[in-house]
Order: C-alpha cells, then sequence, then structure tokens
C-alpha cells in the first residue's frame, strides 16, 4: 500500500494521510477526497452517502481501511449482513492494522450473533391416538393367539403319528407308548387351541376397545369382497 | 372376531378328540395280526402275546426294600414250579445278609407259558418297564433265541438255567449278554447216544422230538453222536408241533405202527401226552424202551403218575432219561435240599433245573457286587464274566455269598462251586463243566430216581 492511514479514533473510521502536492489530481488524491467526504458524510450520519462516497474511493485505491469503513457504515444503517460482507473482505486482505483487525474480528462475532436465527422450536408431536394402547395390546394378544394355535395344530400333527403308530403296531408295549404320547401330544393341543383362542377373543375385545375409543380414523372400513376363489375381509382406511 | 377364534379352536380340539383309543372289551373283539392272536388288554388295547399283566404278576418279597436292586426272571410256571421256588429261596438267602454290604433284591417274574411270543415281551416289559439289570431264564432255548437281541439292545443280560440248545452259543449276544448254566445238548446227546447203544445188542431206534429249537437241537446232537459211535440207521424219526395235540398224537401213531426196541422222545410242554400215548407200546422183556432227556423231566410226569388210576407200572418203569445233574453228592447241593424241603416241604431233586435256577440267580446276585452299589446291565455282564478262572471255586448259598461279593466287587475272578456243579463261564457264555445222570421213575414213591450218567 502506497500510503498509510489515519486512524480516526472518534468515528472508529480508517482514514488515509493527505500528503501530496497542490498539482493534477491523481487517482490517490481523489481517492483521498472521497475518502474524507465519506468520513464527512458519516459523522454526519449520512450514511448511505458515505457508503458510495467510500466505495468511489476503494474502486479508485484499494486500500483495506475503506474496506473497514464500510463495514462500519453498513452496521450503522442496520444491515449487518453487508456488514460482515466487508469485514470479511478486510480480514482477509493483506496488511491490514493489527488493532483494526481485532475490532474487525469482534465486531463479525457480535454480528454473527445477532443474526442467528433463534433456536427452532421442536414442531409439536402429534396428539396420540386414542385407543392405541388397547388397539397394540390387542393385536400382541392376537398375533399370540394365532401363533399358540399353530402350536395346537403342530401338536395334532405328532399326535395324529403317535396314533398312527398305535394302530399299526401289535406290540403292547409299543402301543402303550404311542398311546401315551398321542393322549399327550393332544391334551397339549387341546391347550394350545384353548390357549390361542383365548388369546385371539382378548385381542378381538381390546381391538374393539380401541375403535370404541375412536382409534381408527374415520375412513376405515371393514367389509367383506368377493374373490374369484371365494370371499375375503378388504380392511382399508388410515390407521 | 373372537367367535371365529372360538370356533376354530373347537373345530381343531373336535380334530384331537377323534383318536379312539379303545380298540376291545374282551380278547374276541380283537382281530388276529400276522396270523398271530391278539389279546385284549385292561386297557383296552389289542396286542400279540399274553397281556403283560396277566403274564408279570408275581413280585417277590411282594413288599420290596426301597433300595432293593430289580431282577426279573422269566419263566413257564406250568413246568418251571420248582424253579420258581428256587428263586425265592435264594432271594430270601440273600435278602437276609442285606445290609451286610450289599443291596436286597426284588425279583419280577413273567410266567411265559402263554404263547411263543410272550418270552420276548416279557424281556422288553422287565428291561424297560421295571428297570431289572439282569434276568434269571428264559428257561427254553427257543425262547433265549427269542429274547437275545432285545436282551442286548436294553443291554440287560440273561443266565437261562436250562436252555441247553447247541445253537445258544452261536448267538452274535453270546457271552455278552446271553449266559447259562445249563449244558449244552451236544454233551447231552453224546450222553443219551452213549445209554441207548448199551442198552441193546441189536438196537432198532427210533426218534420223537418237538420241533423247538431245543427239539431240534439235541435231536441233531443225538444223532450225531450216534453215528460217530457207529450206531446203526434209525428206523424212523417223527417230528411234531409244541403244544399241537393233533400233531402229537399223529407223530405217536407213526411210532407205535413201526418195531423198535428203543424209542427216543425229546419233549418239553407235550411230555405227559406223549407218555400217555406211549402207553399203546409193547412193555416186557421185549418191549419197547422209552428214552427221554431233560425236557421231559419235571413235576408234569409225575402228576400224569396221579392222573393215570391206576398208573400203568411196567410203562413208567421202562422210561430213562437223560438230564444235567446236580452234585447231589456235595454240601451245596445237600444245603440247597435241605433249606428248600424246609421252606416248601417238597423235594426239588423232581427237576434239576430248580438247583440249575438257584445257581443262576446267585451268579447274578455275585455279578451285581461287580457294580458296587450301583449296578447296572453292562456291570452285571461284566460280573458274570468273571466267574470263570482256575482258582478255588466259592460255595453258591448263604453261608459263602458276602465271601463271594467281596471278591467280586474287587473285580477279582469268581468260579462258583454250585449246587449244580462247579460254575465257570466260557467265552460264549457257556458253562465249561457239567454232570448229567440217567433219571428213572420211581413209581411206588411218585418221584424220580438217578444215577450219574458217563460222559
Amino acid at each position: 500500500m502506497g500510503r498509510a492511514l489515519v486512524l480516526l479514533l472518534g468515528l472508529s473510521l480508517a482514514l488515509p494521510v493527505a500528503g501530496r502536492a497542490q498539482e493534477a489530481p491523481s487517482a490517490d488524491e481523489q481517492a483521498q477526497r472521497m475518502v474524507d467526504a465519506a468520513v464527512e458524510a458519516y459523522r454526519s450520519r449520512r450514511y448511505a452517502v458515505a457508503v458510495d462516497l467510500f466505495k468511489q474511493a476503494h474502486a479508485l485505491r484499494a486500500d483495506p481501511a475503506i474496506l473497514y469503513n464500510l463495514a462500519k457504515c453498513y452496521e450503522k444503517m442496520g444491515q449487518p449482513q453487508e456488514a460482515l460482507e466487508y469485514y470479511r473482505r478486510y480480514l482477509v486482505a493483506e496488511d491490514t492494522d493489527p488493532r483494526l483487525r481485532e475490532k474487525a474480528e469482534r465486531s463479525v462475532a457480535a454480528l454473527r450473533r445477532a443474526i442467528a436465527p433463534p433456536p427452532q422450536a421442536a414442531p409439536p408431536r402429534p396428539a396420540p391416538r386414542p385407543g392405541r394402547l388397547f388397539f397394540y395390546s390387542g393385536l400382541g394378544l392376537a398375533s399370540a393367539g394365532v401363533a399358540s394355535l399353530g402350536v395346537g395344530v403342530g401338536l395334532y400333527g405328532a399326535a395324529a403319528a403317535q396314533y398312527a403308530t398305535y394302530t399299526a403296531s401289535s406290540d403292547e408295549l409299543d402301543k402303550r407308548a404311542a398311546r401315551q404320547q398321542a393322549q399327550d401330544l393332544g391334551r397339549g393341543s387341546i391347550i394350545g387351541y384353548a390357549v390361542g383362542a383365548g388369546l385371539l377373543a382378548g385381542g378381538a375385545v381390546l381391538i374393539g376397545l380401541a375403535a370404541w375409543k375412536g382409534f381408527f380414523h374415520k375412513e376405515t372400513r371393514v367389509s367383506l369382497l368377493p374373490f374369484p376363489e371365494g370371499g375375503g375381509l378388504l380392511c382399508s382406511g388410515a390407521f | 372376531m373372537p367367535l371365529l377364534g372360538l370356533l376354530l379352536a373347537m373345530l381343531l380340539a373336535g380334530c384331537t378328540m377323534t383318536f379312539a383309543f379303545d380298540q376291545c372289551g374282551r380278547d374276541e373283539d380283537c382281530p388276529q395280526a400276522m396270523g398271530k392272536k391278539q389279546f385284549c388288554t385292561s386297557d383296552r388295547i389289542c396286542a400279540v402275546g399274553t397281556p403283560v399283566e396277566r403274564m408279570c404278576r408275581e413280585t417277590f418279597p411282594p413288599s420290596p426294600a426301597a433300595n432293593a436292586v430289580p431282577i426279573g426272571a422269566i419263566l413257564s410256571l406250568r413246568a418251571d414250579n420248582l424253579s420258581y421256588q428256587a428263586l425265592q429261596l435264594g432271594i430270601d438267602e440273600i435278602n437276609a445278609l442285606s445290609g451286610s454290604g450289599h443291596r436286597p433284591l426284588v425279583l419280577y417274574l413273567c410266567d411265559v407259558s402263554g404263547t411263543d411270543d410272550d418270552a420276548p415281551k416279557a424281556m422288553k416289559f422287565l428291561a424297560r418297564e421295571r428297570g431289572v439289570v439282569a434276568v434269571v431264564g428264559p428257561t427254553a432255548s427257543g425262547q433265549v433265541i427269542s429274547v437275545a437281541a432285545e436282551a442286548e439292545a436294553a443291554q440287560v443280560p440273561l443266565v437261562s438255567p436250562s436252555a441247553t440248545a447247541p445253537a445258544i452259543a452261536t448267538l452274535p449276544q453270546a457271552g455278552k449278554y446271553v449266559f447259562r448254566v445249563a449244558p449244552s445238548d451236544e454233551l447231552q446227546g453224546r450222553v443219551l447216544a452213549n445209554l441207548v447203544l448199551d442198552a441193546s445188542n441189536q438196537p432198532r431206534v427210533g426218534l420223537l422230538f418237538v420241533e423247538s429249537v431245543y427239539g431240534k437241537g439235541l435231536q441233531e446232537a443225538f444223532v450225531t453222536a450216534w453215528k460217530a459211535m457207529g450206531g446203526p440207521e434209525l428206523v424212523g424219526s417223527w417230528s411234531f408241533q409244541e403244544k399241537n395235540e393233533g400233531a402229537v398224537r399223529n407223530a405217536v401213531k407213526h411210532a407205535l405202527g413201526t418195531s423198535m426196541t428203543d424209542v427216543v422222545v425229546i419233549s418239553y410242554l407235550d411230555t405227559p401226552l406223549l407218555v400217555r400215548e406211549l402207553s399203546g407200546l409193547k412193555t416186557g422183556s421185549n418191549g419197547t424202551r422209552i428214552w427221554m432227556a431233560d425236557g421231559a423231566k419235571n413235576q408234569f410226569l409225575l402228576d400224569l403218575l396221579r392222573e393215570m388210576n391206576p398208573p400203568p407200572d411196567a410203562h413208567f418203569q421202562r422210561i430213562r432219561g437223560t438230564a444235567p445233574t446236580v452234585g447231589s453228592t456235595g454240601s451245596v447241593y445237600s444245603k440247597f435240599q435241605t433249606a428248600f424241603r424246609a421252606k416248601f416241604g417238597t423235594d426239588p431233586s423232581a427237576d434239576a433245573f430248580a438247583a440249575y435256577t438257584y445257581d443262576a440267580l446267585y451268579a447274578i446276585a455275585i455279578a451285581i457286587a461287580y457294580g458296587r452299589g450301583s449296578p447296572s446291565g453292562p456291570l452285571v455282564s461284566a460280573g458274570l464274566r468273571r466267574i470263570a478262572g482256575e482258582g478255588m471255586p466259592v460255595g453258591v448259598g448263604q453261608s459263602k455269598f458276602l465271601e463271594a461279593v467281596g471278591k467280586m466287587a474287587m473285580g477279582q475272578q469268581v468260579p462258583l462251586d454250585g449246587a449244580s456243579g462247579k460254575i465257570r463261564f466260557n467265552d460264549r457264555g457257556d458253562r465249561m463243566e457239567a454232570l448229567f445222570e440217567q433219571w428213572s421213575i420211581d413209581v411206588m414213591m411218585r418221584r424220580f430216581t438217578s444215577v450219574p450218567a458217563p460222559l
């Protein structure tokens, strides 16, 4: 940079020093005049004028101090984004005044805090659907019921196999053992059916309670539909 | 939905309840199975063979100790009553010593005199349902062969007191799960052939034998020995099925139509019928001698003397027979005989196999000690294999029992001096030594008499 800048502490502006002879004004001299006018405008709180003048001056002389002054003007004008932009440009420029840099950094931090969006509040959770405890408990019970019925069917199959052994054998001890196993497995299958039916019924009651509490959406429909192979249940709607 | 579930459950439960377990109310309700008669059990099962509730009813002692070691017995009570009494005697003697370092015994008895399927069924029942560690019996050779596979499967050794068929030694289970204290009929066939050959200068010999493992085995042994000794061609050989009256009468009819100096009869359960039918043979100095074997020497024959009134003395007096015998002059047999008489009031000598049964029980009871308080079938089998060796035999009976048990518990070989003579098993489970007798019937006293027979 060709010339040093004078820091106007009272204005917190950085000003270049006039030091040239009264000859044909050079670009520097023109820039200096514009800076002087901009400082004047700044002092009289005509910040928009100051901004124009600083920008013209900076176009004539790329002095980083002008960038700092532009940031200050925008700050005064309540335009923090623009102010931040000029502070950043100042801070990346070379041959800057350390004290000004320090000030610029503090200003940047303050501006960031000022313009940071307030923390977003969590979107309100939708209100729990009424009767959902009943519905899911009922669903669980019904599933367990179906599983228990499945166990019952499996035990019945094993009992039937033992029964076949019982009827086919002519050995008393083998027959007695097969019969005992068939009876035990048969009892187990009946218990499986009974427990399954109970759980299924309990599940259905709970799902009914959930419906009564309004768990199902209004559009939910349960209807019997004809299928080519026979009948079927169709359950549609929003759950 | 609940209704659907309930309906489904009822439907499925209905399927389960369609099983019809009751098959019969009486024997006549049961159809034949593979040509065999089926019986109706009290829990309404149709099954082949006598139902176990009818076959295995006896437990001795009736109220066994809680820690008693279970052993089984498979006998035909129609023929083996003295054998069962010998078992009771032995159990009582052994249990009287319990608390002296060995556990008492409990005996579960199955009477397999009903059908041919009873013995394997009894073996299965005793092993599976009663958890026996060893079995005394069966008595017939065919029965031993029929239960051998089950004995091996259940790992329960058996000791037959009277199965003498040579084929038993060839069983794959022989020496592992099949043992016998009865000597092989190879020896008896030789003894019988020797006696018949000595009895006549010009023998015309016919042969009647039961078509059983025992009958065929002894018949073959006799014929082999007969030929080896230079005996003339047999004038006839007739066989019959066991417990088939028509077949027995038919065989006897052929024999009666043949001129013979001697007829050799190898029978077991049909002995009374045979003897009755053979009364038609000529008696007197030119009459036909009747030779029988061990299977005929039992209470049936003595009972026949009472049934035939008046008994044809000459007919009974011409009957001779051979049988494995007992060491009647030995102290062990004397003690057994004395104790038997004292307990039951009868003489066990009517059936030589009573003493053999007594020895079989003691062999098992001593072998049980090899398990040292935790007997099992395989350990008893290992113990039975230790009844061998060249050492001083230990006497069978109450007085020496604890000594034998002590030696067995230490893993020593324990040859026995039994009521039936010295007992050592070879590696096929066969007895290494045997004594034979020639027996006859004392018609007046209605008992058997015997003399030692040369081997």
